[in-house]
Order: structure tokens, then C-alpha cells, then sequence
């Protein structure tokens, strides 16, 4: 039946979920009720439940029937919420309870919890004297609460109201059926005895939540199957108009709790993961408890058997907020399960700082209490002592089996041999945002790792992670060939629902001579994501505070902060703009009056950080006060930290962000709002940026409809945002084939092509760690074809365009003749991420560097001048040019201003007064100088440099003992962390921020003996009078709090 | 339909959709032989205890008790069988006349029991050509010397009944989500989507409701004309209504003993 009745219905359910859709729109951004077809709704949600049933009916398992289902049953959902609840508590109850039923069976069972947590459900009569009646409140409470799951309460509530029931059957169902007109008293009994069935089915599945079990039983499914072929024993006798229908769809929708329960999708895997399983569920027995896994999660780990798999690459792409963290952490178990006797271990790369920060944490929070310990390695690229030690870590409880880091590092970890030196294999390499792979700039240095890993890590195994792409098989295939596996969901599952719109601002009445007031208007847009759009505009009148005139508003920063304004009224907003001082400006927008709150406690905590830090006039600390953050590449990654921690648990209003933090967030929003879509340097976002930020937006949690929205101050800004918002993100493609077509006849010289291309510096470098690899053999050059079928792009140029990829191969064989030639230094392409060309110009000039100057007492004395010749040599290095010219400020290398700025940071010299040292320029002010010495400094110089000079260690260390070469190794690292101590390197690298750690050095003894776990422990033990002692009263409280949050304490 | 006439008609007028009719069975024997053949398959003979067995014992698992639902399952209903029969003849009569068919031999006592919630004496369908409407409709019988007896008034009345039916639309989806099961691989699982595709496609109306009334008194035109007319104001396009008086040349009372002795 469902087929004709469904295609019959088109018409009709596309109207009536136009008018859902508008509603929602409608209420939730602008409270404004709008005019419903109730009747229309109603009857199209009602033929939709009845497709529904007939399907279930049907039984089908096929993919097409499944999927017809879950989408009928999602539209019915829809409709069905948007109807005003009956009047009456036992019709108001079972018409959200069906509603919800039929949301799990449209897999949108996180958006009903959601809906039932917000509105709640009428006062069911539980203790009514009617025994009917009690019952049938006390079954429809349990199950609404299972659908729920508000954490063990409702759990705990689900057990407690059936045992009330049961214990107060014997006082009143007697009375009740003797009060019965005669005539109904049999169907009465048969409606009672179902009913009784379908609590115990609750009770049964209210255990299994929680235990996985029920008293020694493990088959839920046939458990609950037992009970509900009970009730639908009983209704096939008696005509139980309501019981029955109900009965169908709880069967059905029990049966898909039961599928998504975290413990039947684990079920069986190994000890280690049902240990993990049970610290979900437990998690302090409070609402952050995880009872089942999302619908991706679901096809992901039970479907398609992700657990069981033993594949060697897998990729997971799905959308994002589809929870891959949870993917890969299942995936770790097993992978540590599998080799556990060789105490394998698994890498976790993520593309940026943050990330990395925020991987660990949660990695450590979720891991920890299974004994499975998680490290960071710092994105630094030279290995120090400290990490040495923690990389070769022999305890075993204290030695990692988790280790995070960026790509760059791991790359140079591996070819430095730190696999062997490990002395445990290497068993499973997650890869998040794997999409970056296809990046201009360091998506062949990812390509090029992977490949290598491949072909050199025998027991690794690859989980790529990314958003949704269309070739995913495809790149599964490159690195595991036959045994792949990709495991993709394209658009049909969100999250929650998502608007997406243009905000303009249209001209109002003239409100004085010159001047117009305005209103804002938001037109919603239609994707091919499923987000909502109406055809109408939804307007707002605009704060007139932020912005009084249409001519005051009419550009793109105040448009912004104007929406935004409004829109934090449903919560926080992420607003976005181009640029740090964009982003400085903006955030002003929101200091007026009705933004002012008092602090709250942890607010005031970043607040005395940031004074401590940076001075009492930082701007910062006075936005904060109006609920404003601001996040950018000019704060340090603490004060970053910080502000998506408050943010995240709603302490700000506002975090005001470059386009860049698209790139990194990891938590939900609610909505956001963009200035600019583009980067800094004026490039659009790509795609795949777009729509991780989208994405977020919408919490699973709370706030049903998410909201972003890209500000226009003009009618082509509007199209241009229109056709921005459309690009597709589809295949993805190796980094090499765009670097390919640019290069063009370039790549006929690889020695030289560094020079003007420094992105190819990886693709020489694995020519020249491969031939190193393979013993340098002769034949490297008939060779050569084979290796590099080993990449993901070279297949597909040679597929392509076969003359680019003759010229590359042309190329290659020159270069290879190149790596042939007596006496070549290959080996410090491994352990230097420099080209060879790059390490050959460095040993001419670095002759006067030798074994005394790496010395950490003097090297970074004013007086000093090593290190402005070393940052004169690294100024010439391809590799590091680019990012150490910016930081001078464009005006010709300058390895002088350098040296300074590194020896003032690595002395402790406070931020401001770097920032005015050097980067004060005409017209700036202090703000403006401190976010340029940020941006320098941390985003460039620090990294850069620290690079920079472990590799000049590398490549003049020859002659050095093993015990001067010890002492040296921590240089890079105190320029990385700009800290002048061992001592201060290792409590960096656990996350002390920089003024802190400095001082806390010297107070703590036997840091450089101890393991950095071990370190840890104490710190996180150290009560306060340690921190004060170090810092004074005030300080030392902050410094403490603050390093406890960083950590996710 | 059988081509046998069995009645004749004592009256009928029309008021827009809605159309009563009055009719009494044409003599005893052929009255006698309509109740053994058409309407006494249709009555089942009572259940015992035995039946609700496998419900009670199942109940076991559940940790509920079940002595109180054993003693009312195991007792018999006294007033179960007259009512049983009357539907069964107004069951039977549509069939033959009207060409309905029911998917569904409810037995009477263990009807919907929650007064509150929607429920219907008959359901089924009635086929005409091609095409193929839902049927609804409510059954009474009465002996009272009254025109109309009151069995047509009031909150349990046969007007407000059939006025419910037709205006509850929530009702009707309901009924029908109920009635899916039974229909779905059957024979009647064609009739059953002929019928929904007309009904959601007329905005949930193409909807056909019959009042059966059945009388052992003489035949009154009153019975039926004031709610026919009362109904027609209320009922729209497409929903048709036809009420329908039976005279029964027997007493009401006769009815169940005449069925269980084999209509002798």
C-alpha cells in the first residue's frame, strides 16, 4: 500500500512540511506563531504514521523499504510536533509518545529527546484512583522517559514507577473491573493484560540501558519480542483501537532503541571496549552518561561492522557532528585489543594546535579510566629530552599507548626512525579532517606520511576520518587496496535542524534629514544539505544600540554584530570576520549597556589570567565583561582555550573569531553569524570549512534549530553568498595534481623548484627518504614509477593528464640522479624536513656554528651573536623563508630583529613588551601591536625558528658528544614554549601557560627526573599552597585553576 | 448481493446525502432461512475461559498478577448474544443489499472497552465497481412503543454517534491504523487501499456511514426522518449516510434462542 499511498501523498506532505518548516522558522527565530493548516498537518502526519505501519508491516529488509521508512517516519515526526498538544494529559501523553516513537524510527530520536526535554509532557495521572487510567499514565510515562533518557534519572524513574504499579495492582484492578459495564469488562481485562506487557518491555529495556543486560540475559531483542508479540496476541482478540497502533509502533521503535543502545553495538568486540562501554553509561551516573550511539555512529560501528572489521584502512566520512571522535575511540580499543601483546600503540593526527589540545583532552578523559595512557607530542617538530623520554618511556603503566600530535611532527617522528626506537609497533594511524590532504600548502606532506607509513609500518593500520566525500572508496582503496572499507553517509542524517540565510539590511522610514532607520532581513537558502528554507524572509527591527541609521549598519562587521545581537537572544553565537583587527573591532560592537552582566566565577578567573598575562588594559578583559570573547591566531593557544571553554558552557554571549576557528571547533553552537567568508588572505573558505562550521551549529543537546547566517551589505555580496553557500565539495583529490598543474614546466628541475615552490620540498624529500630507505640502491631510477604509485595523486594524474605526469616522472629521474651523486647528506632530509637542495646551501654557511654554541646558558644572551647568524642562515632555508619574513614585517630578511625577538621570549619577556619592541607600527596601538606579535609569534616565529634550529643542530651536531648533544636537544624546544629552562619545557609541554611555568620551574624539584605522567599526577595532586608559594596568593590560585581547566580537570 | 428479494420497503425518503429507509422481512420463512444461512455464520458461539488461558499464563512473566483478570475473562456475559445478533443481521442485510464487506468479525464483547476513544459497531467496506469506500456505522435495536425510541437520542444515541464518526477525523485514522493489521495479506488488502486512496484524496470525507436500526414493532417513518434530517445538515461532500430501519417479524427476544437453535 505505502507505495501508492506515499506518491499519493506527495503533494500534500510536501505542503504540510512547508508549513512545519515555516513554523519552525517562524517561532523559533522571531517567537512569531504563524498561521497553521492544523487539519492539514494533521492528516497528512496521519497518513504518513499510516504508511509507517504498513511498512513495518510489511517487513521488508531491504535498503529501499528501510530507508522509505525512516524517512516517512522523520516527516510524520515533523509534522506531528508541530500540533498543539490535546488538551487532555492521557490523549496529550500518547500523542507524544507515538510522535516520538515514530522520531526513533526516522532516526531523529536525539531530536525528539530534545523536543520532550523542552516541552515536557503533561502531569500524567500516575496515582489516579482509575485503575485504567494509572496504568495507562504509568505506561505511557516510561516509555516517554525511555525515549528521553535524560541520564540514570529517568532510567532510574522508568524502574520505580513499574514497581509502584505492580506493588498497587492488587488494591485497585479488582475494584476497576468490577465497576465495568459488563458488556466492556472482557476487553477491558485483554486491554490490561497488554498493557501490563508493554511496562514489563519498558522495565526490560530500562535495565539493558544501563547493565547490557537483563538478569543474566543479553538477547534484548528477543526479550522485548517476548512481550510485544504478547500485546499483539492480546489486541488480535479484542478491538483495542488505541493499544494497538501503539503497540506496532513501539515494537518497531523499541526494537530500534535496542539497535542503537551503545551496548548491542558493541556487543561481543572485547573486554577492553565493554570496560570502555561501561564508563560511558556510568559517567557519575549523571545526564552526560552516553546510552546510545547516533545513527552514523550506528552504521558505522554495528552496520557495517567497523569492529569486527579487520580492514586495514577504513574511511569514515560523515558529516559533521556525526560524532567520529566516538568512531575512532571503538576503533583504538580494538586496534590496542589486536595487538596488545606487543603493546602496539595508535597515532592521532590532527591538523592544527587546537585540535590536537582538545583530541587529548577528551582522548584522556574517555581513555584514562580504562589504564590506557594518552600523550601529546608537541607540533614543535624536533624531538627533546623530555619527549624522548616520554616516547621511550619503559613502564609500562606510565608508557603511552595514545599518542597525539599534527601531522608535520609524525612525519619527521617516523623518518627519524622513532617507530624503532619506540621499540613497539605502530598499530593504527587515525587521520582527522583527512580531507586536508587535498590542501595547497601541507596537504602532500599528509599524502606523502601516509604513503610512507604504508609502506614502512608493518602492523599499521589507517582510520581516516572525514566529512563527507564522495570518492571515499576510492581512498580507502589507495592505502589498503583490497582490504578497504569506506564507510560513508552523504546528506541524509543531520544532527538537528539548520537554517542557513543572507542577512541584509533593508532601509526603513527617514528618521531625520540624512538619515534612515532599518530592519534585518534574513532570507533563508535552500542547500543540498536539507536545511530549512521558507520563501518568505524573516525580519527583525535590529538593535538600535549597536547600529542607529541604515547607513550605520550597512556594513558587513555591523550587520553582523546587529544579527548576532539578536540572535544570542536563543543562545551563544560564534560571529565571524577576516582578520584579527577586523575581529577586534567587531567585538567592540557589543559593549553597550544590556550587554553588561557580571562576571561569573570562571569568567572572572580568565579575566585575572588575562591581567596577569598581558596587562590590565587588554581589551579583552573589559569585552568580557560584556559577555564578549574574541578567539584568534594573535592569542596565545591558552587564552584560545579559555574562551571556547566559556563558551562552550555558555559563559559568553559572544566569541568573536577569525574565519580560521571554522577550522577547529570542535563543540556545538547555536548559531553564527559570518562577516566574511573568506580567510585573511582574502581566499573563500573552502566547502568543507563551510560546512564544519554549519555543521556545528545546532546542539544536539538543546536549541532544536541551528542557525547560520553570512551577512550582505549589497545585493551581489547577497548572489556571491548565495553561489559560495552552493559549491559542492565533491571528490577528493591529491594535492599533487594541483601542484602539478602550476608547476608545469618547473618540474622539470626538482633541484630548483624549491626555491620558487616551496610546497614541493615534501615531494623531494620522500624521493630521497625512500631511496634512503631502500638501502640507496642503483636502480632507484627504474624503480622510481612503482614508488610513486604509491601516492594518492599519481594514479590519478597519470589518469588525467599523462603528459604532466611524463614531465614529473622526467623530473623525477633527474632528481634521482641527483640523490645519486657521492657524498649527498640524505640522511638529514630525514631528520631536518628540509629539502636536500635546502641542507647542502645550509652546510656552506654554517661553518662557524660548532659544538660551543649550543649552549643553553649563552646562547640567548644579549650579547650573543650565534643566534643571529643561525636566523640569518634559516632566513635562506625555502622551507622556513616565507613564514620567518613575515614576522619582520616584509622589509627584507632581517635575522638581527629575529634573534631579538627569540631572546626576549625565551628570557620571559612579557608579551606586551615584545609587542611594543617590535610591533608597534605607525598608527598602531597597543592592541593592534600585541595581536601582530601574536600572529607572529605563535603562529609563525616560534614554530618557524624552533624548526629552524633543530634542524641546524642536526646538520652541525655531527661532531658532538652524546651528553652535549643532550643538553642541546632542549634549545629548539625552550624556543618553541619561549621559556628559558629545561625545567619550564617540560611543565609547558603539560600544558603550564608560559609566565606560569617559568616561575613554577623553580619551585618544583626533580622535574627533569621524573616521567611526564608521573609529572602530571603531581601536578593535578599539588594543592594550592605550592602555586602560592610560587606565585604569591592571587596568582598562584589563578595559575592553578587556570592550568586545571586547560587540562580538563 | 443475492437476487432473492427479503424485503419490502415500508418507506424511504432522501434529504441531500443522507437517505432512511424502512423495510420489513418479507415472511418467516425466508426471514428463517436469512438468519441460518447469512446472519447465524456470523454470530460465534461464546468463548470459555479456555481462550484467555495462553493471555493469563503469558501475564506470568511480566511480575503482574493475574486472579482478578482470570475471574472476569472466565465469566460469561449474559446480555452479550442479543446484541451480537442484531449486528449480525444488519451485517448480514448490508452485505446483501448494499454490497459491504467486513474484514473483521468483531465479537462485541471485547470491543474497544475505553468509552472515551473512537470505536464503531461495524467496519468495512463497500464496493461499487472499481472503487471501494470505507464503511462506518453504528447498529441499535429497540422494541420500545416510541417513534423514534430512544435508542436514536442522546449522548449514546445513533444520530450522536454517526455524528461523531463523520466529524472526528483523528477518530477515523485511528480505526483505520486498527483496521491495517487485519487487512494487510488478506483478500481484503485491495479493497482496504481502494478505499484509504478515496478517503485521504476526498480531504479524509468519502466516507459511507450506516445507522441500522432494528424493530420488532410496526413500521414508523419516524423512527428515522428527524435524524436523517438533523444529519444532513451536518454532513458534507463526499460522506454519504443511509439510515436504515429493520422489521423483524419476530420479537427481539426470540432472536438469540432462534439463531443458537438453528432459526427454528
Amino acid at each position: 500500500m505505502s507505495q501508492w499511498l506515499l506518491s499519493g501523498l506527495n503533494e500534500t506532505r510536501a505542503r504540510a512540511l512547508g508549513q512545519a518548516k515555516r513554523a519552525q522558522i517562524f517561532n523559533e527565530l522571531v517567537k512569531a506563531p504563524t498561521e497553521l493548516d492544523e487539519e492539514l498537518i494533521r492528516s497528512s502526519a496521519e497518513a504518513l504514521e499510516l504508511a509507517v505501519l504498513d511498512l513495518l508491516l510489511e517487513g521488508g529488509m531491504e535498503e529501499e523499504i528501510q530507508n522509505e521508512l525512516r524517512i516517512a517516519a522523520a516527516d510524520a515526526f515533523r509534522l506531528l510536533r508541530t500540533l498543539r498538544r490535546p488538551p487532555e494529559a492521557l490523549e496529550a501523553g500518547l500523542y507524544m509518545l507515538r510522535t516520538g516513537a515514530l522520531a526513533i524510527l526516522g532516526d531523529k530520536g536525539a531530536d525528539a529527546a530534545r523536543w520532550m526535554m523542552e516541552n515536557g509532557w503533561p502531569d500524567l495521572p500516575v496515582d489516579s484512583e482509575d485503575w485504567g487510567e494509572r496504568t495507562w499514565a504509568t505506561v505511557l510515562n516510561v516509555w516517554l522517559r525511555l525515549i528521553r533518557k535524560d541520564g540514570w534519572s529517568d532510567r532510574d524513574a522508568v524502574l520505580e514507577h513499574i514497581s509502584t504499579l505492580r506493588d498497587s495492582q492488587a488494591d485497585f484492578e479488582r475494584e476497576y473491573l468490577e465497576g465495568r459495564d459488563p458488556v466492556h469488562v472482557k476487553g477491558t481485562a485483554l486491554e490490561l493484560i497488554g498493557l501490563y506487557h508493554l511496562a514489563r518491555a519498558a522495565e526490560v529495556f530500562a535495565y539493558y540501558m544501563t547493565d547490557g543486560m537483563v538478569e543474566g540475559n543479553y538477547q534484548i531483542h528477543q526479550l522485548l519480542d517476548t512481550h510485544f508479540d504478547r500485546v499483539l496476541d492480546v489486541c488480535n482478540k479484542a478491538q483495542l483501537i488505541n493499544l494497538e497502533p501503539l503497540s506496532h509502533l513501539l515494537a518497531a521503535s523499541a526494537r530500534q532503541m535496542a539497535d542503537n543502545s551503545i551496548w548491542t553495538v558493541t556487543r561481543g568486540v572485547n573486554s577492553r571496549v565493554t570496560r570502555f562501554v561501561n564508563s560511558l553509561v556510568d559517567r557519575g551516573r549523571g545526564s552526560r552518561a552516553i546510552f546510545e550511539v547516533l545513527p552514523p555512529q550506528r552504521r558505522a560501528l554495528a552496520e557495517k561492522g567497523l569492529l569486527g572489521s579487520s580492514r586495514r584502512a577504513i574511511v569514515v566520512s560523515l558529516p559533521t557532528s556525526s560524532g567520529k571522535t566516538l568512531i575512532a575511540e571503538f576503533r583504538m580499543l580494538q586496534a590496542l585489543n589486536q595487538f596488545d601483546y606487543e603493546r602496539g600503540w595508535v597515532a592521532y593526527l590532527a591538523p592544527t594546535r587546537a585540535l590536537v589540545n582538545q583530541i587529548t583532552r577528551q582522548l584522556r578523559r574517555d581513555l584514562e579510566p580504562l589504564d590506557i595512557v594518552v600523550e601529546q607530542v608537541s607540533p614543535a617538530l624536533e624531538i627533546d629530552n623530555i619527549e624522548s623520554d616520554l616516547l621511550r618511556q619503559p613502564d609500562k603503566s606510565s608508557a603511552f599507548r595514545v599518542l597525539v600530535t599534527t601531522p608535520e611532527k609524525f612525519d619527521l617522528m617516523l623518518r627519524q626512525g622513532w617507530e624503532a626506537e619506540i621499540g613497539r609497533p605502530l598499530t593504527l594511524v587515525i587521520v582527522d579532517e583527512a580531507h586536508n590532504i587535498q590542501g595547497a600548502s601541507r596537504g602532500l606532506k599528509v599524502e606523502l606520511l601516509l604513503a610512507t607509513i604504508n609502506n614502512e609500518c608493518r602492523r599499521a593500520q589507517f582510520l581516516l576520518l572525514t566529512p563527507f566525500i564522495r570518492n571515499a572508496r576510492e581512498v580507502a582503496r589507495w592505502l589498503g587496496r583490497q582490504n578497504a572499507e569506506d564507510i560513508s553517509l552523504a546528506l541524509d542524517w543531520q544532527p538537528n535542524d539548520r537554517v542557513i540565510g543572507i542577512v541584509q539590511a533593508e532601509q526603513g522610514e527617514r528618521i531625520s534629514q540624512r538619515s534612515f532607520d532599518y530592519r534585518l532581513r534574513m532570507e533563508t537558502i535552500h542547500t543540498t544539505r536539507q536545511t530549512l528554507a521558507v520563501d518568505e524572509s524573516v525580519m527583525w527591527s535590529g538593535n538600535k544600540t549597536i547600529a542607529r541609521t541604515y547607513s550605520k549598519v550597512n556594513n558587513s562587521g555591523t550587520l553582523a554584530a546587529a544579527f548576532a545581537q539578536e540572535l544570542q537572544q536563543r543562545g551563544p553565537v560564534i560571529v565571524m570576520h577576516q582578520r584579527a583587527d577586523y575581529v577586534w573591532s567587531l567585538a567592540e560592537r557589543f559593549k553597550i549597556p544590556e550587554n553588561r552582566k557580571s562576571p561569573t566565577e570562571n569568567v572572572e578567573l580568565v579575566r585575572q589570567f588575562l591581567e596577569m598575562e598581558f596587562g590590565e588594559s587588554f581589551p579583552l578583559i573589559e569585552l568580557m565583561s560584556f559577555g564578549v570573547g574574541v578567539h584568534h591566531a594573535g592569542l596565545p593557544d591558552d587564552v584560545r582555550v579559555l574562551m571556547e571553554w566559556l563558551f562552550e558552557n555558555e559563559e559568553l554571549r559572544f566569541l568573536v573569531a577569525t574565519t580560521t576557528i571554522a577550522q577547529g571547533v570542535n563543540f556545538p553552537i547555536t548559531g553564527v553569524v559570518m562577516a566574511s567568508h573568506q580567510y585573511p588572505r582574502g581566499v573563500d573558505m573552502s566547502p568543507e570549512d563551510f560546512w564544519n562550521i554549519a555543521g556545528r551549529a545546532g546542539r544536539i543537546d538543546q536549541g532544536t534549530l541551528g542557525v547560520v547566517a553570512l551577512a550582505a551589505d549589497n545585493g551581489d555580496k547577497a548572489n556571491a553568498l548565495v553561489e559560495f553557500i552552493n559549491r559542492q565539495s565533491g571528490d577528493l583529490n591529491s594535492a599533487l595534481i594541483e601542484l602539478a598543474l602550476q608547476a608545469g614546466e618547473l618540474m622539470d628541475d626538482l633541484r630548483g623548484i624549491v626555491y620558487s615552490r616551496p610546497e614541493w620540498s615534501a615531494f623531494v624529500q620522500y624521493l630521497a627518504h625512500t631511496y634512503r630507505q631502500l638501502g640507496q640502491p642503483d636502480t632507484f631510477g627504474k624503480d622510481i614509477e612503482q614508488i610513486l604509485r604509491g601516492t594518492f595523486g599519481f594514479e590519478v594524474l597519470r589518469a588525467r593528464h599523462s603528459s604532466l605526469a611524463n614531465r614529473l616522472l622526467d623530473g623525477v629521474r633527474v632528481y634521482t640522479q641527483y640523490l645519486q651523486e657521492p657524498g649527498q647528506p640524505i640522511k638529514l632530509v630525514d631528520s631536518t624536513g628540509f629539502s636536500l637542495q635546502s641542507i647542502r646551501s645550509v652546510l656552506g654557511q654554517v661553518k662557524q656554528i660548532g659544538p660551543d654554541t649550543w649552549n643553553g646558558e649563552t646562547l640567548f644572551d644579549q650579547g650573543n651573536k650565534d643566534l643571529q647568524a643561525m636566523m640569518g642562515t634559516l632566513l635562506t632555508v625555502p622551507e622556513l623563508r616565507r613564514n620567518l619574513e613575515a614576522v619582520t614585517g616584509g622589509g627584507g630578511p632581517n635575522g638581527d630583529k629575529l634573534a631579538m625577538i627569540v631572546k626576549d621570549w625565551v628570557s620571559g619577556e612579557s608579551l606586551s613588551n615584545i609587542a611594543i619592541r617590535y610591533f608597534l607600527g605607525k598608527g598602531d596601538d597597543e592592541t593592534r601591536a600585541m595581536t601582530k606579535c601574536g600572529q607572529n609569534l605563535f603562529g609563525k616565529l616560534a614554530q618557524t625558528a624552533a624548526w629552524g634550529m633543530g634542524a641546524l643542530l642536526s646538520i652541525t651536531g655531527s661532531s658532538m658528544s652524546e651528553e652535549q648533544m643532550r643538553n642541546a636537544s632542549n634549545l629548539p624546544s625552550r624556543v618553541y614554549y619561549g621559556v628559558n629552562s629545561d625545567e619550564a619545557v617540560a611543565l609547558r609541554l603539560l600544558g603550564v601557560p608560559r609566565t606560569a611555568a617559568i616561575k613554577l620551574a623553580r619551585n618544583l624539584d626533580g622535574l627533569l627526573g621524573e616521567s611526564l605522567v608521573s609529572v602530571r599526577g603531581r601536578l593535578r595532586d599539588m594543592d594550592e599552597t605550592t602555586w602560592v608559594q610560587a606565585f604569591g596568593a592571587r596568582e598562584g590560585g589563578v595559575y592553578r585553576d587556570v592550568w586545571r581547566v586547560l587540562e580538563g580537570l | 448481493m443475492t437476487n432473492r428479494p427479503l424485503t419490502t420497503v415500508n418507506y424511504e425518503e432522501r434529504d441531500g446525502k443522507v437517505s432512511w429507509l424502512g423495510v420489513s422481512m418479507l415472511d418467516e420463512g425466508k426471514f428463517h432461512k436469512f438468519l441460518s444461512e447469512e446472519a447465524g455464520p456470523r454470530v460465534e458461539d461464546a468463548e470459555g475461559a479456555e481462550e484467555f488461558e495462553t493471555h493469563l499464563h503469558g501475564l506470568t512473566s511480566t511480575d503482574f498478577g493475574n486472579e482478578s483478570l482470570k475471574a472476569v475473562l472466565a465469566a460469561a456475559v449474559s446480555e452479550e448474544r442479543a446484541w451480537a445478533v442484531c449486528e449480525a443481521i444488519a451485517e448480514a442485510y448490508l452485505s446483501r443489499e448494499h454490497n459491504v464487506t467486513w474484514p473483521w468479525n468483531m465479537e462485541r464483547d471485547k470491543r474497544n472497552p475505553n468509552a472515551s476513544l473512537p470505536g464503531a459497531d461495524l467496519i468495512g467496506f463497500k464496493v461499487e465497481g472499481s472503487s471501494s469506500r470505507l464503511v462506518l456505522g453504528e447498529v441499535k435495536s429497540s422494541s420500545e412503543d416510541r417513534y423514534p425510541p430512544q435508542v436514536m437520542n442522546g449522548r449514546s444515541g445513533m444520530g450522536h454517534q454517526l455524528d461523531d464518526l463523520a466529524a472526528n477525523l483523528g477518530s477515523i485514522c485511528q480505526l483505520l491504523k486498527w483496521l491495517l493489521p487485519r487487512c494487510k495479506n488478506t483478500e481484503y488488502e485491495e479493497t482496504f487501499n481502494k478505499a484509504i486512496a478515496l478517503y485521504l484524496e476526498s480531504g479524509n470525507k468519502a466516507v459511507v456511514l450506516f445507522g441500522v436500526l432494528i424493530r420488532d414493532t410496526q413500521p414508523n417513518v419516524k423512527d428515522l426522518r428527524k435524524r436523517g434530517h438533523s444529519l444532513a445538515e451536518n454532513l458534507k461532500e463526499p460522506t454519504t449516510c443511509h439510515l436504515i430501519a429493520i422489521y423483524l417479524p419476530c420479537a427481539l427476544c426470540e432472536l438469540s434462542p432462534r439463531i443458537s437453535g438453528g432459526g427454528s
